[in-house]
């Protein structure tokens, strides 16, 4: 009798470590107009930004949660807090930060990758930033990287008001409306004309404070003939109650920029996670989405891109890995709005003891999007039969110039290959590894080293089985 | 019109619909299907009228290596709405479900095709694929296509493909090489789609009212 593979969970140790809450200020659960408003004190906002949360609390109580996806009845708003902020300023200079603030961030590899590969780091502890720093050669070069509060009061101003939720308004959903009402910290990104900045950017979120929300806001505007690599990475630790990540992600791509967008979200299992994200791109201009979701209790995710101007271009590659207790539903959508623009959604999702993961696409290419091409390849491996995997793909077509092509497979390992690698030398084990492993190689490979080793690290899969 | 069918054990069916709404008529269609072990349900459909079409057919493959094999075409034109439903629920071991739509949409006519093949848990070693190819040839046509697959057991093979759009380059080129216009061969390919099932149905008598039927949408006579 052939014994089961066995597939190990996601080794959390390092992202399960909490520290002891030193909050300098946590605001009461639930959510009411007093609220936003104590927040919007504590943050200091001007005044339009203090009546945009107002008006946006006045949408959330006008929208209905949303019925067609995974259950969400755990989340009750009366027990999240909104606003947590660590004891702490945020710091320049890496030896400033709180001795645990700084252990748990050195513990998930920050600084460490800042020194080695990248051009500049935010961190953001709870609802604040507390590390913000960006290379002097990057600067130099007129790269501005900095956390959305400075960009909102300072010489950016004009600008984050002017891009502040236009991509993703308060109306689009429930939760967007609910992040316009008590967003923090976040960054701010502009990268100037023509400037390529060869190594990229990071942001760090981490919700170590139990029973809380984070709500960053993340509008990065790269502008024409530009191009940044922007990498994000988000953890917590468990808790028996639930946490709520309801962040946003505005991106701008100008005439001719290309912008990467990577992202591996391993949120604890207790979390919430009902992010926006969202690239509007202008002629010739590129977005690349690289998305990596391993933790999680519930997900919901779907990158949107807008392809706006002629021959703008949108890559998705994704991996989906849903264990025990989770049910994630991510993919991704694209809107062909111009002649000549072309999309590609590469995915793979991985189910296993229990894991609920959903693969949801839409493609829409509109009237006026002649000669769009659009491909999507989306690939589904279940590991046992106590989990699921249910793959939703949409496609509204309105030219006939366009072709529009979409494939998918659900299966399970395949004996035939594991047979052919056996029948080359390898053991059972080994064989089955390399498969599982193979199967989501397409966003390891196109991550920067460092970070496909995380996501190898995530995805740590022990394989054992025999045919009797 | 409604059709609800139960397949003893190893029985065949095979249902076939050519259906001619006229202009302004619209038709509601439902089909039923449920198969014991070993039966098998051919379902080969023909919308070619000018009415708006709301077609819904649902097949339970419960009993152990049953069977489902869909076979739809239409060709969408004037301001024509179609909009088909197709459901195959495999709770049946070693069940098969292959699904296969196509056609062609002229003027502004509208479509909605959704397939789903949904594998029940115990529904071990099913297979499941389902394939659609649209043609479009008009300038305000709108093609929605949704084709889910839904798994919740391990050891079943699930495909789903679908291609959308004009006739690509190398077709056209070989058609012009040919001396055979771009109208001419949207012609024969969205008439292609068509003929398939036509043969399929190996009925004189039905050929003949699809062929009809094509000669009045399409015009020509091939």
């Amino acid at each position: 009798m052939k014994e089961k593979s066995h597939v190990d969970d996601i080794d959390r140790s390092v992202y399960d470590i909490r520290d002891e809450e030193h909050d300098a200020y946590r605001i009461e659960a639930g959510l009411t107009p007093e609220i936003v408003d104590k927040i919007s004190k504590e943050k200091n906002d001007p005044e339009w930004m203090h009546e945009f949360r107002l008006k946006s609390l006045e949408i959330y109580n006008d929208m209905k949660i949303p019925d067609w996806g995974p259950s969400i009845e755990g989340l009750d708003m009366e027990h999240i807090a909104t606003y947590v902020r660590p004891n702490t300023k945020m710091q320049g200079d890496w030896k400033d930060v709180p001795q645990d603030i700084k252990d748990t961030f050195e513990r998930l590899g920050i600084p460490q990758a800042e020194r080695k590969s990248l051009a500049g780091v935010g961190a953001q502890y709870d609802s604040e930033l507390v590390y913000h720093n960006v290379k002097d050669e990057v600067a130099a070069q007129g790269v501005i990287y900095t956390d959305m509060e400075s960009a909102l009061k300072g010489e950016y101003a004009d600008m984050v008001h002017e891009y502040f939720m236009k991509l993703v308004t308060p109306r689009d959903h429930k939760f967007a409306a609910l992040h316009g009402a008590v967003w923090s910290g976040g960054s701010f990104v502009y990268v100037p004309k023509g400037v390529d900045v060869s190594i990229p950017l990071q942001s760090y979120f981490r919700l170590n404070a139990k029973g809380a929300g984070q709500f960053e806001h993340t509008l990065i505007i790269v502008d024409e003939g530009a191009s940044l690599h922007f990498i994000e990475g988000c953890s917590a630790p468990k808790y028996n109650v639930a946490n709520l990540h309801a962040g946003c992600v505005e991106l701008f791509v100008k005439k001719d920029a290309k912008l990467r967008y990577s992202t591996i979200e391993n949120w604890s299992k207790n979390m919430y996670n009902l992010n926006t994200k969202r690239a509007l791109v202008e002629e010739g201009g590129t977005i690349e989405w690289v998305s990596g979701s391993f933790g999680s209790h519930v997900s919901y995710l779907y990158p949107m891109s807008i392809l706006k101007g002629r021959g703008s271009k949108m890559e998705f590659t994704g991996v989906t890995f849903a264990g025990e207790g989770q049910n994630l539903d991510t993919g991704a959508k694209v809107i062909h709005a111009a002649p000549d623009t072309s999309s590609y959604m590469n995915t793979r999702s991985i189910s296993k003891s229990g894991g609920i993961s959903t693969f949801r696409s839409s493609v829409v290419v509109q009237k006026n999007a002649s000669n769009a091409k659009s491909a999507v390849s989306c690939q589904s491996l279940m590991l046992d039969s106590e989990s699921r995997s249910d793959t939703i793909p949409a496609m509204d077509i309105r030219t006939k110039d366009a072709a529009v092509g979409h494939e998918a497979k659900i299966g399970s390992i395949s004996d035939d290959a594991v047979f052919y690698l056996m029948s080359r030398g390898m053991s059972e084990e080994d064989a089955r590894a390399l498969i599982v492993s193979g199967f989501a190689d397409n966003v390891s490979k196109e991550l920067p080293l460092e970070y496909a080793v995380e996501m190898n690290n995530l995805i740590r899969l022990e394989m054992k089985g025999s045919i009797g | 019109m409604a059709q609800d069918t139960i397949l003893h054990e190893n029985s065949v069916v095979r249902l076939v619909q050519t259906q001619h709404t006229e202009e302004n008529a619209v038709l509601y269609n439902e089909i039923k299907g449920e198969c014991a072990k070993g039966a098998r349900v051919e379902l080969i459909q023909v919308f070619l009228g000018k009415g708006d079409v709301y077609s819904d057919s649902r097949f339970e493959l419960s009993g152990e290596k049953s069977s489902l094999k869909a076979d739809i075409g239409y060709i969408g034109q004037h301001e024509q709405k179609i909009d088909i439903n197709v459901v195959a629920n495999h709770t049946g071991r070693e069940t098969e479900s292959e699904i296969n739509a196509g056609g062609a949409l002229k003027d502004a006519s509208k479509k909605i095709f959704r397939g789903t093949i949904d594998f029940k848990r115990g529904a071990v070693n099913a297979v499941g694929n389902e394939q659609e190819t649209v043609l479009m040839l008009g300038d305000d046509v709108q093609n929605k296509t949704i084709p889910l697959i839904l798994c919740a057991e391990e050891n079943v093979v699930g495909n789903h493909g679908a291609t959308i759009g004009e006739l690509d380059d190398d077709t056209l080129f070989y058609f012009e090489s040919r001396g055979i216009d771009r109208e001419h061969a949207e012609n024969i390919m969205a008439r292609a789609s068509i003929d398939r099932l036509s043969r399929m149905t190996e009925d004189e008598e039905t050929q003949n009212i699809i062929s009809d039927g094509l000669k009045e949408v399409l015009g020509y006579d091939e």
